[in-house]
Protein backbone atom coordinates (compact mmCIF):
# COMPACT_ATOMS: atom_id res chain seq x y z
CA UNK A 1 0.00 0.00 0.00
CA UNK A 2 1.71 2.99 -0.85
CA UNK A 3 0.43 6.36 -0.29
CA UNK A 4 2.35 9.83 -1.38
CA UNK A 5 1.53 12.89 0.71
CA UNK A 6 2.21 16.44 -0.61
CA UNK A 7 1.08 19.76 0.51
CA UNK A 8 -0.46 21.42 -2.29
CA UNK A 9 -2.64 25.49 -2.50
CA UNK A 10 -3.07 24.90 1.63
CA UNK A 11 -4.34 21.43 1.15
CA UNK A 12 -2.63 18.05 1.64
CA UNK A 13 -3.53 15.70 -1.15
CA UNK A 14 -2.81 12.22 -0.72
CA UNK A 15 -2.08 10.22 -3.79
CA UNK A 16 -3.22 6.05 -2.98
CA UNK A 17 -0.85 4.80 -5.51
CA UNK A 18 -2.72 1.50 -5.55
CA UNK A 19 -4.94 -0.34 -8.09
CA UNK A 20 -7.43 -1.67 -5.22
CA UNK A 21 -8.59 -0.61 -1.51
CA UNK A 22 -10.37 -3.48 -1.08
CA UNK A 23 -10.24 -6.13 2.42
CA UNK A 24 -6.43 -7.18 1.76
CA UNK A 25 -5.56 -3.29 1.83
CA UNK A 26 -7.75 -1.93 4.03
CA UNK A 27 -6.00 -2.33 7.17
CA UNK A 28 -2.42 -1.22 6.09
CA UNK A 29 -4.40 2.01 4.16
CA UNK A 30 -6.04 2.89 7.53
CA UNK A 31 -2.94 2.97 9.54
CA UNK A 32 -0.53 4.90 6.69
CA UNK A 33 -3.66 7.45 6.89
CA UNK A 34 -3.68 7.18 10.58
CA UNK A 35 0.28 8.09 9.84
CA UNK A 36 -0.25 11.32 7.13
CA UNK A 37 -3.72 12.78 9.10
CA UNK A 38 -2.16 13.41 12.32
CA UNK A 39 -1.00 17.09 11.80
CA UNK A 40 -1.19 18.97 9.29
CA UNK A 41 -4.06 21.15 7.07
CA UNK A 42 -8.19 21.46 7.50
CA UNK A 43 -8.01 19.74 4.06
CA UNK A 44 -7.38 16.90 2.80
CA UNK A 45 -7.55 15.33 -0.76
CA UNK A 46 -7.54 11.90 -1.42
CA UNK A 47 -6.40 11.36 -4.81
CA UNK A 48 -7.90 8.13 -6.66
CA UNK A 49 -6.45 7.61 -9.77
CA UNK A 50 -4.92 4.86 -9.65
CA UNK A 51 -7.33 3.34 -7.75
CA UNK A 52 -9.39 1.11 -9.97
CA UNK A 53 -11.64 -0.97 -7.11
CA UNK A 54 -12.55 -0.83 -3.71
CA UNK A 55 -15.02 -2.67 -1.17
CA UNK A 56 -16.76 -1.80 1.70
CA UNK A 57 -14.12 -2.98 3.55
CA UNK A 58 -11.87 -0.05 1.90
CA UNK A 59 -14.82 1.86 1.96
CA UNK A 60 -15.34 1.47 5.93
CA UNK A 61 -11.02 2.49 6.19
CA UNK A 62 -11.98 5.75 4.47
CA UNK A 63 -14.71 6.26 6.90
CA UNK A 64 -12.27 5.50 9.78
CA UNK A 65 -9.71 8.51 8.13
CA UNK A 66 -12.68 11.23 8.22
CA UNK A 67 -13.19 10.07 11.94
CA UNK A 68 -9.52 10.32 13.00
CA UNK A 69 -10.10 13.93 11.36
CA UNK A 70 -13.04 14.71 13.62
CA UNK A 71 -15.40 17.81 12.36
CA UNK A 72 -13.26 20.58 12.31
CA UNK A 73 -11.02 19.23 9.59
CA UNK A 74 -12.11 18.08 5.79
CA UNK A 75 -11.23 14.46 3.55
CA UNK A 76 -12.63 15.22 0.21
CA UNK A 77 -12.05 12.62 -2.15
CA UNK A 78 -11.35 13.00 -6.14
CA UNK A 79 -10.69 11.00 -9.64
CA UNK A 80 -12.78 8.06 -9.05
CA UNK A 81 -13.06 5.18 -11.88
CA UNK A 82 -16.31 3.93 -12.72
CA UNK A 83 -16.28 0.81 -10.04
CA UNK A 84 -15.21 3.30 -7.21
CA UNK A 85 -18.36 5.71 -7.95
CA UNK A 86 -20.42 2.74 -7.93
CA UNK A 87 -20.02 1.71 -4.93
CA UNK A 88 -19.89 5.27 -3.02
CA UNK A 89 -23.37 5.88 -5.25
CA UNK A 90 -24.57 2.07 -3.69
CA UNK A 91 -23.85 3.40 -0.05
CA UNK A 92 -24.98 6.87 -0.83
CA UNK A 93 -21.65 7.87 0.71
CA UNK A 94 -21.93 10.18 -2.43
CA UNK A 95 -24.08 12.19 -0.73
CA UNK A 96 -21.61 12.35 2.63
CA UNK A 97 -18.42 12.89 1.01
CA UNK A 98 -17.33 15.80 -1.11
CA UNK A 99 -16.14 14.35 -5.02
CA UNK A 100 -14.43 16.00 -7.23
CA UNK A 101 -14.04 14.80 -10.76
CA UNK A 102 -9.70 15.94 -11.00
CA UNK A 103 -7.25 16.99 -8.69
CA UNK A 104 -7.75 19.80 -11.18
CA UNK A 105 -11.12 20.39 -10.39
CA UNK A 106 -10.72 19.87 -6.08
CA UNK A 107 -8.06 22.54 -6.22
CA UNK A 108 -9.28 25.04 -8.48
CA UNK A 109 -12.74 24.88 -8.42
CA UNK A 110 -13.60 28.35 -8.63
CA UNK A 111 -11.57 28.67 -12.19
CA UNK A 112 -13.57 26.23 -13.46
CA UNK A 113 -16.90 27.52 -13.10
CA UNK A 114 -15.84 31.30 -14.32
CA UNK B 1 -31.06 -15.26 -25.85
CA UNK B 2 -28.36 -13.02 -26.48
CA UNK B 3 -26.64 -14.75 -29.33
CA UNK B 4 -23.80 -13.49 -27.46
CA UNK B 5 -24.31 -16.08 -24.78
CA UNK B 6 -23.44 -19.33 -26.21
CA UNK B 7 -26.12 -21.89 -25.47
CA UNK B 8 -23.67 -24.97 -25.40
CA UNK B 9 -22.03 -23.16 -21.73
CA UNK B 10 -25.44 -22.29 -20.45
CA UNK B 11 -26.04 -25.45 -18.67
CA UNK B 12 -22.84 -25.81 -16.85
CA UNK B 13 -22.22 -24.75 -13.42
CA UNK B 14 -18.38 -23.42 -12.94
CA UNK B 15 -16.80 -24.31 -9.68
CA UNK B 16 -13.97 -22.04 -7.90
CA UNK B 17 -12.46 -23.38 -4.87
CA UNK B 18 -10.38 -20.65 -3.08
CA UNK B 19 -8.60 -20.27 0.36
CA UNK B 20 -10.30 -18.56 2.89
CA UNK B 21 -8.23 -15.69 3.07
CA UNK B 22 -8.26 -11.84 1.51
CA UNK B 23 -5.67 -13.33 -1.26
CA UNK B 24 -7.42 -16.12 -1.63
CA UNK B 25 -10.85 -13.76 -2.35
CA UNK B 26 -9.16 -11.13 -4.15
CA UNK B 27 -7.57 -14.40 -7.13
CA UNK B 28 -11.29 -15.71 -7.16
CA UNK B 29 -12.74 -12.43 -7.88
CA UNK B 30 -10.20 -12.20 -10.59
CA UNK B 31 -10.96 -15.81 -11.70
CA UNK B 32 -14.59 -15.54 -11.70
CA UNK B 33 -14.36 -12.09 -13.56
CA UNK B 34 -12.43 -13.46 -16.67
CA UNK B 35 -14.68 -16.43 -16.52
CA UNK B 36 -18.07 -14.59 -16.97
CA UNK B 37 -16.23 -11.68 -19.10
CA UNK B 38 -15.81 -14.45 -21.68
CA UNK B 39 -19.62 -14.33 -21.67
CA UNK B 40 -19.38 -10.73 -23.86
CA UNK B 41 -21.51 -9.16 -20.17
CA UNK B 42 -20.82 -5.49 -20.44
CA UNK B 43 -18.22 -3.47 -17.75
CA UNK B 44 -21.33 -2.11 -15.78
CA UNK B 45 -22.68 -5.99 -15.48
CA UNK B 46 -19.18 -7.82 -14.50
CA UNK B 47 -18.72 -4.70 -11.81
CA UNK B 48 -22.11 -5.91 -10.17
CA UNK B 49 -20.99 -9.11 -10.16
CA UNK B 50 -17.35 -8.37 -8.42
CA UNK B 51 -18.81 -6.12 -5.91
CA UNK B 52 -21.33 -9.13 -4.93
CA UNK B 53 -18.64 -11.81 -5.02
CA UNK B 54 -16.19 -9.24 -3.06
CA UNK B 55 -18.88 -9.03 -0.24
CA UNK B 56 -20.14 -12.43 0.23
CA UNK B 57 -16.54 -13.69 0.05
CA UNK B 58 -15.13 -11.16 2.90
CA UNK B 59 -18.22 -11.97 4.80
CA UNK B 60 -17.12 -15.59 5.17
CA UNK B 61 -13.36 -14.96 5.61
CA UNK B 62 -14.14 -12.40 8.36
CA UNK B 63 -16.85 -14.10 9.97
CA UNK B 64 -17.69 -17.64 9.31
CA UNK B 65 -13.89 -18.36 9.54
CA UNK B 66 -13.39 -15.81 11.69
CA UNK B 67 -10.20 -14.97 10.43
CA UNK B 68 -8.55 -18.45 10.49
CA UNK B 69 -6.56 -19.17 7.28
CA UNK B 70 -7.27 -23.14 6.69
CA UNK B 71 -11.24 -22.88 5.66
CA UNK B 72 -11.96 -23.42 2.25
CA UNK B 73 -14.60 -21.74 0.33
CA UNK B 74 -16.34 -22.98 -2.76
CA UNK B 75 -17.79 -20.45 -5.59
CA UNK B 76 -20.42 -21.76 -8.15
CA UNK B 77 -21.34 -19.83 -11.20
CA UNK B 78 -23.89 -20.66 -13.70
CA UNK B 79 -24.75 -18.09 -16.44
CA UNK B 80 -28.17 -18.39 -17.74
CA UNK B 81 -29.19 -15.16 -20.13
CA UNK B 82 -30.45 -12.61 -18.98
CA UNK B 83 -29.32 -14.08 -15.06
CA UNK B 84 -25.94 -15.03 -13.56
CA UNK B 85 -26.87 -17.52 -10.58
CA UNK B 86 -23.81 -17.63 -7.92
CA UNK B 87 -23.94 -19.96 -5.33
CA UNK B 88 -20.94 -20.02 -2.16
CA UNK B 89 -20.48 -22.73 0.13
CA UNK B 90 -18.41 -22.77 3.26
CA UNK B 91 -17.96 -24.91 6.33
CA UNK B 92 -17.28 -21.92 8.76
CA UNK B 93 -19.66 -20.45 11.93
CA UNK B 94 -23.18 -19.84 10.83
CA UNK B 95 -24.56 -16.39 10.72
CA UNK B 96 -25.71 -15.39 14.57
CA UNK B 97 -29.61 -16.05 14.74
CA UNK B 98 -29.03 -18.29 11.31
CA UNK B 99 -30.23 -15.41 9.37
CA UNK B 100 -28.49 -12.39 7.37
CA UNK B 101 -28.15 -9.12 8.40
CA UNK B 102 -29.65 -6.45 6.56
CA UNK B 103 -27.09 -4.36 6.20
CA UNK B 104 -27.04 -0.13 6.34
CA UNK B 105 -26.21 2.81 4.02
CA UNK B 106 -24.71 5.80 4.90
CA UNK B 107 -26.69 8.37 7.03
CA UNK B 108 -27.05 11.09 4.11
CA UNK B 109 -28.02 13.35 7.59
CA UNK B 110 -24.91 13.24 9.28
CA UNK B 111 -21.35 14.53 8.35
CA UNK B 112 -18.41 12.14 7.25
CA UNK B 113 -16.77 11.51 10.95
CA UNK B 114 -19.95 10.58 11.97
CA UNK B 115 -20.76 7.78 9.59
CA UNK B 116 -20.14 4.04 10.44
CA UNK B 117 -17.59 2.16 9.37
CA UNK B 118 -19.22 -1.26 8.31
CA UNK B 119 -22.83 -2.49 7.46
CA UNK B 120 -22.12 -1.29 3.90
CA UNK B 121 -21.22 -4.45 2.09
CA UNK B 122 -24.80 -6.44 2.64
CA UNK B 123 -26.55 -3.12 1.94
CA UNK B 124 -24.51 -3.40 -1.75
CA UNK B 125 -25.60 -6.67 -2.39
CA UNK B 126 -29.51 -6.41 -1.44
CA UNK B 127 -29.02 -3.49 -4.11
CA UNK B 128 -26.46 -5.71 -6.83
CA UNK B 129 -28.27 -9.22 -6.30
CA UNK B 130 -31.81 -10.36 -6.08
CA UNK B 131 -32.98 -13.50 -4.67
CA UNK B 132 -30.34 -13.40 -2.05
CA UNK B 133 -30.94 -16.42 0.25
CA UNK B 134 -28.72 -17.76 3.01
CA UNK B 135 -28.79 -21.40 4.48
CA UNK B 136 -27.76 -23.38 6.79
CA UNK B 137 -27.10 -27.30 5.80
CA UNK B 138 -25.37 -29.87 7.92
CA UNK B 139 -21.78 -28.24 8.11
CA UNK B 140 -22.60 -25.88 5.29
CA UNK B 141 -23.38 -22.27 4.96
CA UNK B 142 -24.76 -21.47 1.90
CA UNK B 143 -25.60 -17.84 0.18
CA UNK B 144 -27.24 -17.83 -3.12
CA UNK B 145 -28.10 -14.67 -5.13
CA UNK B 146 -28.93 -14.05 -8.74
CA UNK B 147 -27.26 -10.96 -10.58
CA UNK B 148 -29.67 -10.16 -13.77
CA UNK B 149 -27.69 -8.75 -16.78
CA UNK B 150 -28.48 -4.53 -17.66
CA UNK B 151 -30.01 -4.37 -13.60
CA UNK B 152 -27.72 -1.56 -13.33
CA UNK B 153 -29.82 0.51 -15.73
CA UNK B 154 -33.02 0.19 -13.58
CA UNK B 155 -30.54 1.28 -10.35
CA UNK B 156 -29.22 4.09 -12.05
CA UNK B 157 -32.91 5.30 -12.86
CA UNK B 158 -33.89 4.56 -9.92
CA UNK B 159 -31.18 6.91 -8.02
CA UNK B 160 -31.76 9.22 -10.61
CA UNK B 161 -35.56 9.25 -9.43
CA UNK B 162 -34.28 9.95 -5.78
CA UNK B 163 -31.76 12.63 -6.12
CA UNK B 164 -34.63 14.22 -8.54
CA UNK B 165 -37.54 13.86 -5.33
CA UNK B 166 -37.54 17.49 -3.11
CA UNK B 167 -36.01 17.06 0.21
CA UNK B 168 -38.19 16.64 3.06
Amino acid sequence: MNLTAEPLDNCLVITVDEPRIDAAAAMEFKEKMRGLLEEGPERFILNMSAVDSIDSSGLGAIVAAMKMLGPDRKLELCALSNKVKTVFRLTRMDAVVTIHTTLEDALHPLQRAS
Amino acid sequence: MDPSIAPDQTEQEVVFRLAATNEGVRAAIRNASDYIAEFNVSQEDLTSVELSLAEVLNNVVEHAYDGTTDGVVELRIWIQDPHIYIRILDTGRPMPNGRLPLGNPADVGREGCEQDEGGYGLYMIRQLARKLRYTRFGPYNQMSFRITLGAHLYLDAQSEAMNEMPSL
